[in-house]
């Protein structure tokens, strides 16, 4: 518990650099320390509480870049990098219920405890994925909008930034991804109705 | 439509764009103009408006703390199947504030438990490591139903710590309110039951801390237990624990959605201030509030304008959500939520004896709804309690053979449950139905102002022996007399009903008993015994000097009479003591009236020559009338009242108080004089609390029912009764008798405060059957191998004993009287619905199952005295097995012989089980069980109440000698069996008496 981080800054940079192997590295480190950062934050006694939206990213931003010489590409590549452990967790997690229920499995997954008390869970992660592999296709900027702000907690100011775009533009794409994205997973639900 | 280029999507997103910028109702005009005929591309904007103007908080909060829970999960699944000390994880339940929770199977005791893997940082800080383990093991020692059994702390290889708590199969009380909104009654239920808990925790100083639906478990069967005693953090340690976290308090969540523990955080939580006990009442309130109306008392989108709502704001009054709520109920949760702790509850007793009251009077109402005549059933029939009670009310009216499970869910059926608490309350309804219709109608006069039954809940809990209680004036403290944790030194105590510990009076190496507290409340006068002399000796209430008023003469011959109070009873003057001495050797004790200022002694009554004794002097609260109990022949101890003069002699004739019970002790008047409690019933140990009134115009009424209720004390102000509840506690002890741990300590498997007898391995050795009166009544339990997991099998409300298992281990057989006298019943123990297997209105008793399946065998009255009998154990006619007499059944292991106890009571005789030669095998025995090699048995020397300790011993068939099986220290008891492998034998072996103290409240 104690293991110093990752030089992820260095992977970030070897990655930018071409380096394809860095990729998968980064992808663990940052699965490593968002999971530490997660288990810390879910042993809290106030669990609620202390999930702050951005916290978790953050922190464990804080934790893995070195301030002194990131780049702002870099930035963005963790915060992405991020966003993608995230949404591929809820994908996977989402999935493996998905065939739980299927294999009658009565076993409870601790997501469903937690779902009691979180907000916005009554999600199909599977379909909203595959929506924004769609969107990515129409749009790769509108795509890691939705990842930035939903999936890494990222604020309006903050995405901007990252992006290195105008709030302006992130609110307007922000705005429509939602829209789309929303009628995609009811044209779903209405697909498996009928 | 199909694949929408990068282009066309650019062209899509600046059209809903400049269409969002413009007034709705010019939208339709602008799409006309700008798509120019393109009616796809116009199809596709509008519905991505309608889409944006129904977006309702899509995506609008991030995913993070469930992205966070899932991350989590990934990492229980790779836990699944691994070891984390001998436990193998099976399953991950949950995570919850204080670890990740896994299902896990004990691989050394075979049970399954929840393992809770703890917080790292708790790891870092051996402090608080150490006073965390130490908490754990304070709150293992709970020994309560409504408590999560705490096994076990343990350390994994990476420094982790883990938890092993009993496992509960049910739901969480957030999960049962998110899915079934709890009707009134069961809310009440619940919140019973978690005050029961709370009782038990703050009676042995443990302050839960963080009460809230996340750490209730309701059981599938309705039993709720209270998680994490305890374990939550001190009020000393910060609110956020972990400084790195760099928490503000501030997190948006929806509105509604509870935000962990702050929402039961009680003010001086939420301030930091320092916490008590009474921070458990104010979120047991929170809680209560949120079962009954579906809405959490205190509300806020950020934690801080939570605190703000706590500390400053009343919750909406409970009608508010619901139109029928009781007026009561809004005190009760009212008074739960005071904001200044001190105009709180300040005991969680009190909250839990007002929630059982109201819930019985909802009972009651309903009950007598029931009985109502139909045209008047509107009136409080709106209140959902009503008819769940009403179906009860039938049940219990019903003699069926076939008695309801125990085991069904909350939700659905609140009716036929019968949690531990409900039998509380069902013995006052049982009670009510034994009194009959005069009673019934005369509380329907008072009806919604009388509290529909006794209800009584512990005052003291420690071990050993607290009786002779008395109670001050006022009702505030009693005085008792106790012998220490060790029960070794009998002295005077006190405690604060209420209040803390109880505080020391005496510490004289002699006895100290039988405490009579003043009616100035100012004195305590009490006995001393000196062997041949007793002392009269006088103590401040508060503690202080002692001062000897005078000596009487010791009656140790008369066993009843100096061993229940009173012993001594004041004047109304504070001026005299009325106590038993004797004027001559060669006379029977009788009273006396002794001055407390000078010593002096003056003769008060004179028992006729055939009279034993005279004693339990009671003066009336008016000093008009002494009532006293008279031994007018061996073991029959009469009510007697005496007119007394203002100068307290003798000022009218004795007069018998005669309601035909044979033996009547311990008098207390109540507070107006009209009324004598006392304890009257068939001998000593067989009878209960009875209200006795003066004029003898109506019958007496009993009080009390469950165990032994003895020794009542009545406040002449504050409406209470204080009583000794005796129980023996015996628990059951596993003896290994073969192996090479062989002369082993014994090791206790099951215990509680109550007793537990006739313990069985089942067939495989997983299960342990067995009975207590742990839940008020003798019941059926069974628990795993290792005596973990206890859960009570039925729920017949009177005595049931003996149970056997079939060789399927999944059925059981026992006795019960259920039906006025004892038959035969078997019970599956997952469906939990009794058959009962004989009907013939003689004696049944102590049935067993032939290790083959094939029979049970039985002992019967049903000739006229108890012979053996056995019957088809899949149902058919019973036939007689001895002709000479016999009792207490057992098979060999071999299913061929039946050993069996003769009429004697003490030899073991033994006969084929269809039935033949009867041949004496052994004897004297107290209690016997058969193994394939021989007997194990207790030698005789044991009586009931004046035990010794006896060795158990082993008769070998094969050498026909005896020799020693094992050492045992303790008292032994009864129910003696041997494990299917033979390698233990299970007894229930006796602790020293324990009597507890018992307050009623409003008692009228």
């Amino acid at each position: 518990m104690t293991t110093s981080p990752p030089n992820v800054t260095a992977m970030l940079r070897d990655w930018s650099n071409g380096d394809r192997k860095a990729q998968d590295q980064l992808f663990r480190a940052v699965y490593n320390e968002l999971h530490r950062q997660a288990a810390r934050h879910l042993r809290h006694e106030n669990p609620g509480l202390s999930l702050q939206t951005t916290d978790l990213i953050h922190e464990a931003y804080l934790r893995l870049i070195d301030q002194q010489h990131v780049e702002w590409q870099n930035r963005l590549h963790f915060f992405g990098i991020a966003a993608q452990v995230m949404r591929r967790v809820l994908v996977d997690h989402a999935r493996s219920r998905q065939a739980a229920k299927r294999g009658g499995s009565d076993i409870r997954l601790p997501l469903e405890e937690a779902m009691a008390v979180l907000p916005g869970l009554d999600l199909d992660f599977v379909a909203l994925d595959e929506a924004l592999v769609k969107l990515a296709e129409m749009d790769p900027q509108q795509s890691q909008i939705v990842d930035l702000r939903f999936f890494s907690g990222l604020s309006v100011e903050e995405t901007a930034k990252v992006l290195d775009v105008s709030e302006r533009t992130v609110k307007r794409d922000w705005n429509v991804a939602k829209a789309w994205l929303r009628r995609e997973l009811s044209r779903g639900d209405g697909a498996r109705d009928t | 439509m199909g694949r929408v280029t990068p282009e066309r999507w650019q062209r899509i997103k600046e059209m809903f764009e400049a269409a969002l910028e413009r007034d709705s109702s010019r939208r339709a005009a602008f799409l006309d103009e700008v798509c120019d005929g393109d009616v796809a591309l116009r199809r596709e904007v509008e519905s991505l408006i309608e889409s944006y103007e129904k977006e309702n908080g899509f995506l609008s909060t991030p995913v993070i703390a469930a992205a966070a829970s899932s991350l989590l999960n990934e990492q229980a699944e790779s836990l699944l199947g691994q070891m984390v000390g001998h436990y193998k994880i099976l399953a991950p339940i949950g995570v919850g504030g204080m670890g990740e929770v896994y299902l896990a199977q004990d691989t050394r005791l075979g049970r399954q438990v929840a393992l809770k893997l703890l917080p790292t940082y708790l790891s870092g800080d051996s402090d608080r490591l150490r006073r965390f383990e130490q908490e754990a093991r304070a709150a293992s020692s709970l020994n309560h139903p409504n408590v999560c059994m705490i096994h076990e702390v343990g350390e994994m290889e990476d420094g982790r710590h883990y938890m092993v708590m009993e496992h509960v199969a049910g739901v969480t009380l957030r999960q049962q309110i998110a899915s079934h909104p709890l009707k009134l009654g069961q809310a009440l239920d619940v919140a019973t039951q978690i005050a029961a808990a709370l009782v038990a925790a703050h009676g042995a100083g443990i302050v839960h801390r963080d009460i809230k639906p996340e750490n209730v478990m309701v059981r599938n069967d309705g039993l709720i237990k209270v998680l994490d005693f305890g374990l939550a953090k001190r009020s000393a340690d910060p609110i956020v624990p972990d400084s790195q976290a760099h928490t503000n308090l501030l997190v948006n969540t929806a509105p509604g959605v509870v935000m962990g523990t702050v929402a039961y955080m009680s003010p001086e939580q939420a301030r930091g201030l320092e916490i008590d006990a009474r921070t458990d009442i104010w979120s047991l309130g929170v809680v209560l509030y949120e079962m009954v109306t579906g809405k959490v008392a205190f509300a806020g989108t950020t934690s801080s304008d939570l605190i703000v709502s706590i500390l400053d704001r009343e919750p909406l009054p409970l009608s508010r959500h619901l139109p029928d709520v009781p007026a009561e109920l809004q005190r009760i949760v009212s008074k739960a939520l005071r904001k200044d702790k001190e105009e709180r509850y300040q005991v969680v007793k009190d909250l839990f004896l007002d929630l059982k009251s109201l819930k019985q009077e909802l009972e009651f109402e309903a009950r007598l709804q029931h009985s109502a005549p139909p045209e008047s059933s509107g009136e409080i029939g709106s209140r959902e309690v009503t008819g769940d009670i009403a179906h009860q009310a039938a049940h219990v009216g019903q003699q069926t053979k076939e008695v309801q499970p125990a085991r069904t869910t909350l939700g659905a059926e609140f009716p036929n449950r019968k949690p531990l608490l409900w039998t509380a309350g069902i013995v006052g309804v049982l009670l009510l139905l034994a009194v009959g219709a005069w009673y019934l109608s005369r509380l329907m006069t008072k009806r919604g102002l009388t509290p529909p039954a006794l209800t009584a809940v512990p005052l003291t809990t420690d071990p050993g022996f607290e009786g002779m209680p008395s109670l001050s004036p006022d009702g505030s403290q009693v005085a008792f007399a106790s012998g220490g944790p060790q029960t070794d030194n009998f002295d005077i105590y006190v405690k604060q009903i209420g209040g803390g510990p109880p505080r020391r009076l005496t510490s004289d190496a002699a006895v100290d008993e039988f405490p009579a507290w003043s009616p100035d409340g100012r004195s305590i006068a009490f006995i001393r015994d000196q062997g041949e002399k007793l002392e009269v000796i006088l103590i401040p209430s508060f503690g202080g000097p002692e001062r000897k008023i005078a000596e009487t003469v010791a009656d140790h011959s008369n066993y009843i009479l100096s061993r229940d109070p009173p012993y001594l009873s004041w004047s109304a003057d504070n001026k005299y003591l009325v106590t038993t001495d004797r004027a001559s050797a060669g006379e029977p004790p009788s009273l006396f009236v002794l001055s407390v200022v000078t010593g002096e002694k003056r003769r008060l009554t004179t028992p006729p020559a055939t009279a034993l004794s005279d004693g339990n002097p009671a003066v009336s609260p008016d000093g008009r009338t002494l009532a006293f109990v008279r031994i007018i022949s061996e073991g029959s101890p009469q009510l007697y009242v005496l007119p007394l003069s203002e100068d307290y002699q003798s000022a009218g004739e004795e007069r018998h108080l005669d309601f035909s019970q044979p033996s009547v002790i311990s008098p207390a008047w109540t507070a107006n004089g009209q009324e004598i409690v006392c304890f009257a019933g068939q001998r000593w140990g067989e009878g209960r609390l009875l209200r006795v009134p003066l004029s003898g115009s109506e019958k007496p009424q009993p009080l009390a029912s469950v165990g032994l209720d003895l020794q009542p004390t009545i406040s002449r102000q504050g409406n209470r009764l204080v009583y000794a509840h005796w129980t023996g506690d015996s628990d059951i002890w596993r003896v290994e008798v073969s192996g090479r741990a062989r002369f082993s300590a014994p090791v206790k498997l099951i215990a509680s405060t109550r007793w537990e007898d006739s313990a069985r391995y089942s067939q495989d050795g997983s299960k342990i059957v067995f009975s207590s009166n742990r839940s008020g009544h003798s019941e059926i339990w069974d628990c795993n191998g290792d005596g973990s997991n206890p859960v009570q099998l039925t729920s017949l409300q009177s005595s049931s004993g003996s149970p056997r298992w079939f060789p399927d281990g999944r059925r059981v057989v026992f006795d019960s009287d259920k039906e006025g006298h004892t038959e035969v019943y078997a019970t599956d123990i997952t469906t939990l619905v009794p058959h009962r297997l004989t009907n013939d209105s003689s004696d049944n008793v102590t049935p067993i199952v032939s290790p083959d399946g094939k029979w049970i065998y039985f002992a019967s009255r049903r000739t006229g005295r108890f012979e053996i009998w056995r019957m088809p154990a899949e149902g058919g006619e019973a036939m007689q097995v001895t002709r000479n007499g016999g009792s207490w059944p057992q098979v060999s292991p071999d299913s061929k012989e039946v050993y069996y106890v003769a009429p004697n009571g003490v030899d073991v005789w033994q006969v084929a089980g269809a039935g033949g030669k009867e041949t004496r095998v052994m004897g004297p025995v107290v209690d016997f069980a058969v193994a394939a090699e021989g007997i194990y048995f207790i030698e005789i020397g044991i009586r009931l109440y004046i035990r010794s300790t006896g060795d158990l011993k082993f008769f070998s068939f094969a050498k026909g000698t005896t020799e020693k099986a094992a050492d045992i220290k303790l008292q032994m008891g009864t129910g003696l069996s041997v494990s299917p492998d033979g390698r233990y034998v299970l007894a229930a072996l006796w602790d020293p008496f324990v009597c507890d103290l018992m307050l009623v409240e409003n008692f009228h």
